[in-house]
């Protein structure tokens, strides 16, 4: 059940309209995918020239056939892709918020990873040490592409913003009046801030199809963590066995339902 | 300038270790990271650090980057280089095992659970990193208002391109500031 069905259509399949001029620019500066208004199983129209390559054939052809890392979707998300999404959200995620950046792109417009999946690795990437969006790009990487996957992502989310950053610093110092720059930055930043509260409250929304426990989950956490300030281990771990009872009580009642 | 001994060895021997320690992200070792290249190596200021951190979550890519600007300050671009391999090498290569264990498990029923009862905890775990962004957030009101607005036009707009409203959230600030 959690496990899409590549044939299933997207949850969002309804594009709102007023995105498609917005999104238009941004589509076309990156690569193919997810055409807007284009259903994710039929991705023949939006394969780039050099769909030739074996792993998406193969990827298409036989789908789950010990083809470890498989994505959801109907084929096999090419390396280049893997570099020029991580390339991309590395050098336009002004003001930070990268993992916000990372599930519009991954779950919400190409759908390469369903969101309970992504939602799992981004809590294992906070519980683990490491910058949240590295480990998330590992997860993900590998999770399309094996051990190059995840090297490839990295290398690519991080190589370019940090010559960016070295060279946005040196600018700011060579400028006489650099605090109309700091002034900008701090701007664009609290900006930012909103695009991962965005992503929060609407998978906070998407996650109440498993039950109202899901929300006390999410308010008790943000409690403990957001206002109390608790050390994030412990109350993960307290919170994450709650949850996970909670759960199972909500598959063995969908078994028994159905 | 600073104590004796090899430049890179020093930098690669702050951060790799805080790599593993770096848990929840940056901010936990933030503190340390601090102590460590203003007061005991003296590569930075204190003013330098405060400046390069606000410009590092400013600019594209993730803040941990800002760590590769103390690099890049005291030693050149093969100081950005090993800072960073300093500070993302370690927690990156045990992210990878933990993903390919993870990856493993993920057609076992309890798997399956343990994932739905995550998902919450990782939208409480966001709204939580809005608050501590908010509260570390250095402006004034307009930046609580700007965010407000933000959050409400990107909740409606989920799939519209962020990058203009970023940048006109940062002319706004950027305008207040400085005709106030």
């Amino acid at each position: 059940m959690t496990e899409p069905d590549p044939a299933t259509p997207p949850h969002r399949a309804e594009a709102p309209p007023e995105t498609a001029g917005s999104a238009a620019a941004d589509i076309a500066a990156a690569d193919i995918a997810a055409a807007p208004g284009a259903p994710d199983g039929i991705a023949a129209p939006g394969i780039p020239d050099g769909a030739a390559s074996p792993g998406v054939l193969a990827g298409a052809a036989a789908p789950g056939v010990s083809h470890e890392p498989a994505a959801p979707a109907a084929r096999s998300v090419t390396l280049m892709e893997i570099v020029s999404l991580f390339g991309r959200i590395g050098l336009t995620s002004f003001g930070g918020g990268l993992s916000a950046w990372l599930y519009r792109e991954v779950v919400g417009r190409r759908q390469w990873i369903p969101e309970e999946d992504f939602l799992g690795a981004l809590t294992m990437a906070q519980i683990l040490p490491g910058a949240n969006i590295i480990n998330l790009a590992i997860y993900v990487g590998h999770r399309l592409r094996g051990a190059l996957g995840a090297t490839l992502a990295v290398l690519a989310l991080l190589g370019p913003p940090m010559i960016v950053v070295i060279l946005v610093t040196n600018a700011i110092q060579a400028l006489p009046a650099g605090g109309w720059l700091h002034d900008f930055l701090e701007g664009v930043a609290a900006s930012a801030i909103g695009l991962t509260a965005a992503m929060g409250l609407r998978t906070t929304r998407r996650a109440w199809v498993n039950g109202p426990w899901t929300l006390l989950l999410t308010i008790a956490i943000f409690a403990a963590v957001g206002v109390m300030q608790w050390p994030l281990i412990p109350v993960v771990l307290v919170l994450g066995v709650v949850g996970w009872l909670a759960a199972r009580a909500k598959v063995k009642e969908e078994v028994t339902g159905a | 300038m600073h104590k004796e001994g090899n430049l890179y060895l020093q930098l690669f021997g702050v951060f790799a270790p805080l790599s593993l320690l770096s848990i929840g992200g940056g901010q936990s070792i933030l503190a340390d990271i601090q102590r460590q290249t203003v007061d005991v190596y003296h590569w930075v200021t204190q003013a330098q650090f405060v400046e390069y951190f606000a410009i590092a979550r400013a600019a594209p890519g993730p803040g941990s980057l800002f760590s590769t600007l103390i690099g890049y300050h005291v030693g050149g671009w093969l100081g950005a280089l090993v800072a960073a391999i300093g500070l993302f090498g370690p927690s990156s290569v045990l992210a990878y095992i933990v993903a390919r264990v993870w990856r493993r498990h993920r057609e076992k029923a309890w798997f399956q659970q343990a994932q739905r009862a995550l998902a919450p905890l990782a939208s409480g775990l966001i709204l939580a990193g809005v608050l501590t962004v908010l509260r570390a957030a250095t402006g004034g009101i307009s930046i609580y208002i700007i965010a407000g607005i933000a959050t409400a036009v990107f909740t409606r707009f989920e799939k519209m391109n962020p990058l203009p409203l970023l940048f006109a959230a940062g002319a706004i600030e950027g305008f207040l500031q400085h005709a106030g």
